[in-house]
């Protein structure tokens, strides 16, 4: 392993004097606490503010400074930007983007809307589109390019870059196509980020639930124009792979990795989405992404590791190559996507200094990697309940499945029952933050569990791919759904744990005030010493919390956004039910009503010291 | 009939869990007065209606579980698989059905 590692950090040492220039301005804004440039706040995800003016002995006292609707309702994921004087804040579908004057009261400086004439730039229709949409209508937010430019990533897969000024196109790609009538393709979508690096910006896309065969494309962010495209598995050439350079644990990954592994022509329907958080390391000059689960749900039809499925891809952004890769669960019977957020972070682990690649799998367990060489470090459970592999074997890297839980040994049509963690996994795509300070993560966790029944199901183009029949409850011993806990990523365990009644959906932001925000299912915003766990902060907002946390500061003052909404607004649900109990919840025709009183839906809510 | 029966059975659920005052902040209590009247009338009888009807479930369930309740409500709203699991989920059915209990008592009280 040491030589291999030597020469990849030599290779990385000639490669970083043209990084450094290429990325110096956007790396120099990500340093400046007042600005928040980057969905992760910086290329290393670590989702820390260095402001400390809200801290641990006055957060208690944390106000609603302002308040901004959307206008849209269900879903919000990600959060705002804050480039200068201006707030950039985007909505689940339709995919509005907002400019916010910061010095005028939150002026709306110009809104972007993606659908016009009820159509995507691609052609689709926003129903379409929403009908393709396997977990309801989320967007991960938009990024910033210091050549003036926020780019967004649109359900329908179109990457749209906007003048940051202005609002105005400035180009409009679609990277693949969601419809089947018009291109007789799968359904992707699209609801990752679109990650700026240098003067480049890439996008994954959506749909293992569809029978897409994903893949990451990079495009050049003055023209639009398609750069590379690796796919997530297929033939080498398609993967961007070096058959005797690229390694996966330290060795060359051999011909065809990927095509050994699947039945026949299963790869050209493989899934593996990408739509996560990214990473990239500029002293390395590489890209880290995560792949998700193998299409179909039911195991039985795809034997074989499925590669290059729910996989760590550390890859050149200049050309696509990939350096290493890391399957996390070969063979997935469970829909343990590996998409979720990689963090870089340097490190002591075992006693050594590393350049570190932290990430909290679907799978349960939370991997500690050499991000330079892809050595597994540390890999163990972040929540005690799951079962489904007694651990990973730490020199092939493989999970030792339990057979158990095992959805293929148990077979198609039976129930497997009491797997941990569920399909939604211990974390799903919500970011962990990384707390500078006490060297801890932040995680937010789901704590479920599931029966699980695949099925055979055949693929038809454009429509849901699933195979498997899902039940979900509390992990045995109690009835929360979630926790929220503190990691130690060199020892590999929890440090402290507050158990949340629902899985925590929200990002975490950790802060130089010793404490960390994130947000629950109910709609309360929390701050937590960073230390202890100790609750200091809530405050109820509008809807639940799945944003992620930042923060930014104005004129001297620090702030702290959150965006909310999920579903539909509740309060109508409860209420309509009153005058007819049949009609129960969900009762839609009522919105119409409340529409003419205020704007529904998604709300940033941004807190502050009175 | 029936109504009369179901009233006697709140009346005793009633009793049970003791007329104390509740926890529900005034803003909660708005919200619903809000949607209620906006999916019914936007009229003074109504928000008295509507007011009489919060009083009555925050009475019978803890803020606590009202919010709870409301999380699920917008989760079923949803047609996600990760929307979906929460339908199956106990946690899930019993606040709803202690939801549904206090919403069916404050209808037979205020309506």
């Amino acid at each position: 392993m040491s030589i291999l590692k030597k020469s990849i950090i030599a290779s990385a040492a000639l490669a970083l004097p043209l990084a450094v220039s290429a990325n110096s301005k956007i790396e120099r804004m990500m340093k400046d606490p007042s600005q928040w440039v980057q969905q992760s706040g910086d290329y290393a995800g670590h989702r820390y503010s260095a402001l400390d003016q809200i801290n641990k002995s006055n957060v208690g006292s944390l106000k609603v400074a302002w308040t901004f609707s959307t206008g849209v309702l269900r879903g919000h994921e990600g959060g705002p930007l804050v480039i200068g004087d201006t707030m950039y804040v985007h909505t689940a579908i339709p995919n509005i983007v907002y400019a916010l004057d910061l010095n005028d009261n939150q002026r709306i400086m110009w809104k972007y809307n993606p659908v016009k004439g009820g159509k995507y730039p691609g052609g689709e229709t926003m129903d379409r589109v929403i009908s393709v949409m396997c977990c309801d209508n989320v967007n991960r937010g938009v990024n910033y390019h210091p050549n003036g430019t926020i780019v967004l990533h649109a359900a329908d897969t179109s990457v749209i870059a906007l003048d940051a000024k202005t609002g105005k196109e400035k180009w409009v790609t679609t990277n693949l196509h969601a419809g089947t009538g018009k291109y007789g393709v799968s359904a992707s979508t699209g609801s990752g980020q679109p990650f700026i690096i240098k003067d480049m910006v890439g996008v994954g896309c959506s749909g293992a639930e569809f029978g897409v065969r994903c893949n990451w494309t990079q495009y050049d962010i003055n023209s639009g124009k398609r750069l590379w495209r690796a796919y997530s598995m297929g033939p080498d050439k398609d993967m961007l792979v070096d058959p005797n350079k690229t390694t996966s644990m330290l060795k060359p990954i051999g011909k065809d990795s990927s095509l050994k592994t699947w039945p026949g022509d299963a790869w050209k329907i493989g899934g593996g989405s990408i739509w996560g958080f990214y990473g990239y390391d500029s002293s390395l000059n590489t890209l880290y992404y995560g792949t998700g689960n193998p299409s179909t749900w039911n195991p039985v039809v795809r034997p074989g590791d499925n590669k290059w499925s729910m996989t760590i891809n550390a890859r050149n952004p200049d050309n696509g190559m990939a350096k290493w890769l890391y399957q996390m669960t070969p063979y997935d019977e469970w829909d343990y996507d590996g998409v979720n957020e990689m963090i870089l972070v340097d490190m002591k682990v075992k006693g050594k200094n590393r350049q570190a690649l932290v990430h909290f799998d679907r799978n349960g367990f939370a991997y500690t990697m050499d991000r330079a060489s892809g050595e597994l470090l540390v890999a163990e459970k972040y929540d005690p309940a799951v079962n489904w592999a007694t651990h990973v074997d730490m020199k092939t890297g493989r999970p030792q499945v339990v057979d158990r839980y095992s959805t293929a040994h148990q077979g198609e049509d039976v129930n497997t029952t009491n797997i941990c963690p569920a399909a939604l996994g211990s974390k799903d795509q919500q970011p962990a933050a990384y707390d500078r300070l006490s060297g801890l993560f932040m995680v937010p966790t789901n704590h479920v569990c599931m029966d699980y029944e695949p099925f055979k199901v055949d693929y038809v183009a454009g429509n849901a791919y699933v195979g498997a029949t899902l039940s979900m409850y509390p992990a045995p011993g109690g009835t929360h759904l979630g926790n929220f806990i503190a990691w130690d990523a060199d020892k590999g365990k929890i440090v402290w744990s507050n158990p949340e009644p629902f899985s925590v959906w929200s990002g975490a932001l950790a802060t130089a005030g010793g404490i960390t925000f994130y947000g629950t299912l109910e709609g309360y915003a929390k701050a937590v010493e960073s230390k202890t766990g100790k609750e200091l902060f809530k405050f109820k907002t509008p809807s639940g919390i799945i944003g992620n946390f930042m923060a930014y500061s104005h004129k001297g003052k620090q702030y702290v956004g959150i965006l909310s909404g999920v579903g539909g607004w509740a309060g109508i649900g409860l209420a309509a039910g009153l005058t007819d109990p049949t009609a129960g919840l969900g009762a839609v025709g009522a919105y119409s009503a409340l529409s003419n009183h205020t704007a529904l839906g998604g709300v940033l809510t941004v807190f502050a010291l009175p | 009939m029936l109504k009369t029966l179901i009233l006697l059975s709140f009346t005793i659920i009633t009793f049970s869990s003791s007329l104390k005052s509740s926890d529900f902040p005034t803003l909660a209590r708005s919200e619903f007065v809000f949607a209620c009247m906006s999916s019914n009338q936007s009229n003074r009888d109504f928000m008295a209606k509507c007011s009489c009807a919060i009083d009555e479930i925050a009475k019978r369930i803890k803020y606590e579980e009202y919010a709870q309740a409301e999380a699920i409500a917008r989760l079923w709203e949803g047609a996600s698989p990760r929307e979906e699991a929460f339908k199956s989920v106990g946690l899930s059915k019993e606040r709803m059905d202690k939801l549904f209990r206090a919403q069916a008592a404050s209808e037979l009280e205020c309506f």
